[in-house]
């Protein structure tokens, strides 16, 4: 029986709940890059699926993807660098630490 | 993206871009080795490159729409005009960023990160294709981490790139899932051929779902409710310069992005937008000028005014497929807010690097001891609050205007109960400048060649535009005209 559409978009939803969820509720931003990866993912699967099962014939969807991948790439390179600068200063990386900024 | 067919390399079609991209790509090694007064060459030859770049984008504006790269990037008047606002915006800031780092290191940096967000922008405005816009937006906001955290070993900035870089890049994928939608619901990437194929009777609830998720990743970068809440932290942790950037350049280049992608998909205009938009907008002005009474520091006051700002843009975002007018209230109003929004910030930067801080109890009795700046930020400020003849005062009648035909009365009465709540905290810091005794530590803020070049555009642009409208009203009558 093939799996339908719906089955993988519902797992891309499952894999956006727990990306949001740990972008909202992790402390430690290390695990904020994590969930954010897993955000993209989500996305990935999505345009996937919808490729193969709304317009096989054109792969525009597959250049997305690997827009997203790349994306995702870039933005753990430059977050863990932005993190390890924040360590150096600060010996921590726990977002609630970092309240200097209010007003 | 159209599969099968042959590509041109329509490059005469990016002639701007290539030349922002271009610039920017040179200058990597040159800022990476420069030392002395090599320092200097990165910035200048930005400057030159974004002046070329204007000059190339001011050639095609009478151009017939027209989308190249297998329709994926538009070259229109919407696109142009919204590109000439940005080189303008990044020019303005290199001016600022010139007089903020004289005899500093980062002076070398600063200008390329500054080219790529404006690069990004520049796409933003332009591109016709969901996989282009999430690479552009990730583009802008990527240079944007760097112009926030460019003080490495300031605590506060460090803090401020971390919440940016959080947020934006949460942001982007929320967004980017509710793309992905949009995709699923016609089986193309190109904006005019997912409008044409949409059809929004019985695919409502999905259409909605998508907007919204799409909506989350432009008002996070329009600083529009609920998302707005970066802002002021991100403003005061980050240098001057780099915080009228971030609350000029790609908050324009946001709202041409959603414009652009709205209009394309829903020429017609889709049931419930300005509803929906309408209460954000309000949402937006209310929060942003509320928080903004009791601020005591002059770059988290902006931050909050900026805020407010854009709630009052976003009352003709509402109306702008429904009302003819309502894209060059737009426009007009963005070209407007970003000059006197970096004027007001030029003041803040010189004000931040003479004193070391932006608190707003440092510019007490400033007004006697630094007549030029104090005069400048003054009529800004005025600008800002919409007086009269100043340029936001124009700008503002012709939001206010465009609400009204759209139907929108009940928008506009709360924006004009905003704006005049606004006036207060705008006068309390003239005030503050003015009638308060001198305090016995301030200094005369510092003033130099570049300061004034940037306080002359932006005193220019917050001043002229409002005496002769008609002046930047024809430039923004080339917005309508979109690729379809």
């Amino acid at each position: 029986m093939p799996i339908p559409l719906t089955a993988y978009l519902i797992v891309a939803a499952i894999l956006f709940a727990i990306g949001v969820y740990a972008v909202i509720a992790q402390r430690s931003a290390v695990m904020i890059l994590m969930g954010i990866e897993v955000l993209l993912n989500a996305v990935g699967l999505n345009i996937v699926s919808f490729w193969r099962y709304v317009s096989p014939g054109d792969y525009s969807a597959q250049i997305f993807l690997i827009i997203i991948v790349t994306i995702g790439a870039v933005e753990m390179g430059v977050g863990l660098a932005i993190m390890m600068l924040l360590f150096r200063n600060r010996r921590t990386v726990q977002v609630d630490k970092y309240e200097d900024l209010q007003g | 993206m159209g599969g099968g067919h042959e590509c041109p390399m329509e490059l005469w079609a990016i002639l701007p871009e290539l030349v922002v991209a271009g610039f920017g790509l040179v200058l990597v090694p040159v800022a990476g080795w420069a030392r002395g007064r090599v320092r200097l060459i990165p910035i200048w030859a930005s400057i030159v490159g974004l002046v070329i770049a204007m000059g190339l984008t001011v050639r095609m504006l009478p151009w017939e729409p027209m989308a190249v790269f297998c329709e994926t990037y538009a070259v229109d008047g919407f696109g142009t005009v919204f590109k000439l606002i940005l080189e303008a915006g990044a020019l303005v800031t290199l001016l600022i960023c010139l007089g903020y780092f004289k005899n500093h290191p980062l002076i070398a940096h600063a200008p390329l990160a500054v080219m790529f967000s404006t690069l990004g922008c520049m796409g933003l405005a332009s591109c016709l294709d969901l996989g282009l816009i999430v690479l552009f937006l990730q583009m802008l906001s990527l240079a944007s981490y760097l112009l926030v955290g460019l003080v490495r070993d300031d605590p506060l900035s460090n803090e401020a790139t971390l919440k940016y870089f959080i947020y934006a890049a949460a942001a982007l994928a929320i967004m980017a899932y509710g793309l992905t939608f949009l995709y699923g619901l016609t089986g193309s990437l190109n904006l005019n051929r997912i409008g044409a194929l949409l059809n929004t009777g019985d695919a409502g609830v999905w259409i909605a779902l998508a907007m919204g998720l799409i909506l989350v990743g432009y008002a996070f970068e329009m600083t529009v409710a609920p998302f707005h809440f970066w802002a002021p932290d991100v403003y005061q942790g980050t240098t001057a310069p780099m915080a009228g950037f971030l609350s000029a350049v790609p908050k324009v280049a946001a709202f041409a992005g959603l414009l652009r992608l709205f209009l394309s998909i829903f020429p017609e205009g889709l049931p419930g937008w300005p509803t929906g938009i309408a209460i954000i907008a309000a949402a937006t002005m209310i929060l942003g000028n509320l928080a903004a009474l009791r601020q005591k520091r002059l770059k988290r006051l902006l931050a909050y005014s900026s805020i407010a700002q854009a709630g009052y843009i976003l009352m003709a975002v509402a109306v702008s497929a429904y009302t003819g007018g309502a894209l060059d209230a737009v426009g007009f109003y963005l070209a407007v807010y970003l000059f006197m929004n970096l004027g007001a910030f030029t003041v803040a930067a010189q004000l931040e690097r003479t004193v070391g801080t932006d608190s707003l109890s440092a510019l007490q009795g400033v007004g006697r001891i630094s007549p030029w700046p104090s005069a400048v930020l003054t009529l800004c400020l005025l600008s800002l609050a919409g007086v009269p003849p100043l340029s936001g005062f124009a700008g503002k009648i012709l939001l206010l205007t465009a609400a009204m035909d759209g139907g929108l009365v009940w928008l506009a009465v709360v924006g004009v109960i905003n704006m005049t709540v606004a006036i207060y905290y705008y006068v309390a810091v003239i005030a503050q400048l003015y009638m308060r005794p001198l305090s016995p530590e301030a200094v005369p803020v510092q003033t130099g060649l570049y300061y004034h070049v940037s306080i002359g555009i932006c005193l220019a642009g917050s001043v002229v535009f409002g005496v002769f409208p008609g002046w930047l009203l024809a430039l923004t009558r080339f917005l309508p005209k979109m690729v379809h």
